[in-house]
């Protein structure tokens, strides 16, 4: 857990398949790459934001008050973000916004603020969210790219509502969804296991 | 002990600079936010009729605004809160005649990825609503012709549902166009 190396964060010990930390955006958002791209974003900025603040004060907080103090600085990142979103970009924000206060819940900001940034000065804690942030984006966009391939038959619908109107062309659109249970909820987990599977075998 | 009474200052002081800090920065961003949702409700109005002004309460649970020179027809919102998952609010744009010109989806809180599809499939959906009457609206599992969103028959029927009330409400002889 306090392996901070970018080979651990991506993959040793990646917290989508290998932890299954963060379920619930994880397979809720994940319907299109356009989705999970906006939400993997979101997260890796909202672990920057917790890993650096909660490194600053690791000095201050006392051992008993240090989780709720951590829960609620993520809680106002998260709502930073969420302001951001509806501001900025808010076509994303209406598809994605809904998951986004849910980021609080998400285990792996709160796992590897707790277990490290608490223990280590800023520099390190933020690269450590770095590439914690960047292990769980490759698996929410892998599971987003699959489940709108096979349940779609489609990839990057929706782009222009995270890069703005000259992305509206960039989408491939099949003919016909050859899976559509992929992008249902229950699809969310069989694709999630495929992946699992797939890390494990290319791992031995 | 030391730590133990410090704790609640503590706590309190980084509660109170969080809340501070997302006030100002909800305070910087209410402008955009709020253009934001105007501008998307302005942009759904263009799409269901081009023209149309500001909305006008007019009847309970309806809000509708008409194309400047009234005749070209009205856009009416109505809210239904049959929707999967809570209310969905329609904008249908109509022609004179009663016919519907267009219908969008203005807000909803369906299952992402099978109930928002109607806002994902470039308006195949909400081109099958185009020149329908009250008599022909239904769905084609109820004796109509608009197909359901496969997998999402209760967010279909929902909308088809309202679009009727909708224009049946609208179209009464009680309208006055001014």
């Amino acid at each position: 857990m306090t392996d901070s190396s970018p080979s651990a964060r991506l993959w040793r010990d990646n917290s989508g398949t290998i932890q299954l930390l963060g379920l619930c955006p994880m397979l809720a958002v994940t319907t299109s790459v356009v989705d999970a791209l906006g939400l993997a974003l979101a997260t890796l900025l909202t672990l920057l934001f917790s890993a650096t603040a909660v490194s600053l004060l690791r000095h201050a907080l006392p051992p008993e008050t240090r989780l709720v103090a951590t829960v609620m600085i993520i809680a106002g990142g998260v709502t930073f973000i969420d302001f951001a979103l509806a501001a900025y970009l808010p076509d994303l924000h209406r598809t994605v916004g809904l998951f986004v206060p849910l980021i609080v819940t998400n285990c792996a900001i709160l796992a590897r603020t707790e277990s490290f940034a608490t223990r280590h000065p800023p520099w390190p804690a933020l690269q450590d969210a770095w590439w914690t942030g960047l292990g769980f984006a490759w698996v929410l966009l892998s599971l987003g790219a699959i489940r709108e391939l096979l349940g779609n038959a489609s990839l990057f619908v929706g782009a222009e509502r995270l890069l703005g109107e000259s992305a509206r062309d960039w989408h491939w659109q099949g003919e016909q969804a050859w899976v559509v249970l992929a992008i249902l909820p229950p699809g969310a987990f069989f694709v999630l296991a495929l992946l699992v599977v797939l890390q494990r075998a290319l791992s031995r | 002990m030391a730590s133990l009474s410090k704790a609640p200052l503590l706590l309190s002081a980084i509660t109170l600079s969080i809340a501070a800090g997302l006030a100002l920065w909800q305070s910087l961003l209410a402008e955009r936010m709020h253009a934001a949702k105007d501008a998307y409700t302005a942009r759904l109005q263009a799409q269901v009729l081009p023209d149309s002004g500001a909305f006008i309460a007019q009847r309970p649970l309806d809000a509708f605004s008409t194309a400047r020179d009234y005749t070209q027809g009205s856009v009416i919102r109505s809210t239904t809160p049959r929707g999967y998952s809570g209310e969905i609010v329609l904008l249908i744009g109509t022609t004179p005649s009663g016919h519907i010109r267009a219908l969008r989806v203005l807000s909803h809180r369906e299952t992402p990825g099978l109930g928002d599809r109607f806002a994902r499939d470039q308006g195949q959906w909400y081109a099958q609503f185009e020149h329908h009457t009250t008599a022909t609206l239904a769905l084609s599992r109820d004796g109509g012709s608009i197909d359901a969103m496969s997998g999402a028959t209760v967010t279909s029927r929902a909308i088809v549902e309202q679009a009727r009330t909708a224009l049946e409400r609208w179209h009464t002889p009680i309208d006055t166009h001014d």
